[in-house]
C-alpha cells in the first residue's frame, strides 16, 4: 500500500508549489508519486468548459456538500488507485482545508467534521501556515484574480474593505480555524513563509518517515 | 434529525416511497388541492436543483458515481433546495409539499451500503417534516407500473452500480428496491411515517392524505372535496 499525503493551506500558501517539488524529489529517488489537484481538469463534477455552480449568497450547506462530493470523487477515481498500487499520492488540499473554510463560514463545526469523516483520512497531513498578506502577494504576483470564495464575499467579508482587505480579513479567520484543527497526530504545521528549500526538506522528511513506518 | 421548524409556523409535508409507488401523483394532487383551498403552498421535488443538476447528470451519464458520491451529490441537491426553497417558505409560514425528502437519500444510500448512522447525521441540518406519507408498494408492482410508461429501468434505479453482475435489469430492480423498502420500513417506525397502501385507488389514498393534512394545517375542509370526488386526478 502507498500513502496519501495532503498539503493543506489557504490560497497562495504554496501548497501546489510544494506538492510539485515533493513529487519531483520523490521521483528523483525512485519513489513512485502522483500529484493530484482536486480542482483540476479531471473532475467530473464541473463539466468541460464550465465553472463550479455560482451559489446564492445565503447558501452554506450546499457548497460545502458539493466540495465534499468533489473530494470523495477525487479520492475514489484519482487517488485511491495510486495508493492501492503502492504510490505516494499527493493531494493539493483536502479534508482539513475544507473544514477550515466550513468553520470560517459558520457552518456547524461538529456536523461538518462528522460529514467529512467519511473521506479517507490522509496518512500525512501538512498545513502550510502563511501570513494572509504573503498569500495575497503570491497570488497577485502569479497574476491570479481573486475569487469570491477566497475573499469571503459570500459571508460579507468584502463590505467596505475592498477585495484585498476582505481577503486578508477572511483568510485570517480561515487561518485561525486551521490552527484550531491542528493538534498532535492530526496535522503537521510548517511555516509556509519560510525558505522554500528548507520547507521542502521538512515535507520530504515527514513523508519518508511515514513511508518507513508503514514498511 | 431536528424537530420541525418553529419560526413562521410553516408546515412541511413529505411523500416517500420507491420509484413507481405513485408518490409524485399524490404529492401533486395535494399541492393542487392546497392551492385551490387558498393556502400559501410551495412544492419541491427530489433531484431538481438547477445548480447541482449538471454534476448529477454528468455522474450518472458516465456512470462514475460510486455509492458515496451518489449519496453526497444528492444530499447536495437537497441542501441547495432546502436553503433556497424549503426553509424560506417555512420561515414565511407557508406549507411546503416535498415529493421525496431526506428519507429518500437515507433509504437509497443505505441500500447501497452507506452507513445509516452517517446518513442520519449527514441530513441532520434538515428539520423533520410535520407529516411524512410513505407510499408502500411491492417492488414487483412498482416495476410493472414503471415499464408501462417507459421502455426500460434505469441503471441506478436498478442498483446496477452495486450489482454489476446482474443480467436482468428488472430482477435487479426488484432486488434493489426491496432493500430500499426494508430501509423505509425501519424508518417508518423511527420517524412516524403515515403509511399509504399504494395499490389502493388514487382517490382513496388522496382522501386519507387530505384528511391527515387538514388535521395538521387546520382551517381546511377535506371532507367536502373528497366526498364529491372533486380535486382528484387520474394517474
Amino acid at each position: 500500500m502507498g500513502l496519501l499525503v495532503t498539503l493543506e493551506g489557504g490560497p497562495g500558501s504554496g501548497t501546489a508549489e510544494q506538492a510539485l517539488l515533493l513529487r519531483q524529489s520523490l521521483d528523483g529517488e525512485g519513489v513512485p508519486a502522483d500529484f493530484v489537484q482536486p480542482g483540476g481538469e479531471d473532475a467530473w463534477l464541473v463539466p468541460d468548459g464550465q465553472r463550479a455552480p455560482e451559489w446564492p449568497p445565503a447558501s452554506r450547506v450546499a457548497p460545502f456538500l458539493f466540495a465534499v462530493t468533489h473530494l470523495a470523487d477525487t479520492w475514489h477515481h484519482l487517488a485511491a488507485p495510486g495508493v492501492a498500487a503502492g504510490s505516494i499520492v499527493i493531494l493539493d488540499r483536502y479534508r482539513t482545508t475544507l473544514l477550515a473554510h466550513a468553520r470560517a463560514r459558520k457552518l456547524d463545526a461538529e456536523w461538518a467534521a462528522a460529514t467529512v469523516a467519511v473521506l479517507r483520512p490522509a496518512d500525512v497531513a501538512i498545513y502550510l501556515r502563511s501570513d494572509p498578506v504573503r498569500q495575497l502577494d503570491r497570488l497577485l504576483r502569479a497574476g491570479q484574480a481573486l475569487r469570491g470564495w477566497q475573499v469571503g464575499i459570500d459571508v460579507g467579508a468584502a463590505r467596505g474593505t475592498g477585495f484585498a482587505g476582505a481577503f486578508r480579513a477572511y483568510q485570517s479567520t480561515v487561518s485561525r480555524q486551521f490552527d484550531a484543527l491542528a493538534g498532535p497526530g492530526r496535522l503537521l504545521v510548517l511555516d509556509g513563509d519560510g525558505d522554500p528549500a528548507v520547507l521542502q526538506r521538512q515535507i520530504h522528511d515527514a513523508v519518508i518517515t511515514a513511508l518507513e513506518a508503514v514498511g | 434529525m431536528r424537530p420541525p421548524v418553529r419560526r413562521g409556523s410553516g408546515r412541511l409535508i413529505a411523500f416517500e416511497g420507491m420509484d413507481g409507488s405513485g408518490k409524485s401523483t399524490q404529492s401533486r394532487l395535494l399541492f393542487r388541492w392546497l392551492q385551490a383551498q387558498g393556502a400559501a403552498v410551495a412544492q419541491t421535488a427530489w433531484n431538481s436543483s438547477p445548480l447541482v443538476a449538471p454534476a448529477i447528470h454528468r455522474g450518472k451519464s458516465t456512470r462514475s458515481l460510486v455509492p458515496l458520491t451518489f449519496s453526497l451529490v444528492h444530499a447536495c441537491d437537497f441542501a441547495d433546495r432546502f436553503e433556497r426553497i424549503i426553509l424560506p417558505h417555512l420561515e414565511a409560514g407557508h406549507t411546503v409539499v416535498a415529493d421525496r425528502y431526506v428519507f429518500t437519500g437515507m433509504a437509497r444510500d443505505a441500500a447501497r451500503g452507506v452507513d445509516p448512522a452517517w446518513l442520519r447525521q449527514l441530513y441532520d441540518f434538515a428539520p423533520l417534516p410535520h407529516l411524512t406519507f410513505y407510499c408502500a408498494i411491492e417492488p414487483e408492482v412498482a416495476v410493472q407500473r414503471l415499464l408501462s410508461g417507459r421502455p426500460r429501468i434505469k441503471y441506478y434505479e436498478a442498483g446496477l452500480d452495486v450489482d454489476p453482475q446482474a443480467v436482468d435489469r428488472r430482477r435487479a430492480f426488484v432486488r434493489f428496491q426491496g432493500r430500499i423498502a426494508d430501509e423505509y420500513g425501519r424508518m417508518a417506525k423511527e420517524f412516524g411515517f403515515v403509511t399509504l397502501d399504494a395499490t389502493r385507488p388514487l382517490a382513496e389514498q388522496q382522501r386519507d392524505v387530505r384528511e391527515a393534512v387538514a388535521d395538521v394545517l387546520g382551517g381546511l375542509d377535506a371532507s367536502a372535496l373528497v366526498a364529491s370526488g372533486r380535486g382528484t386526478e387520474e394517474q
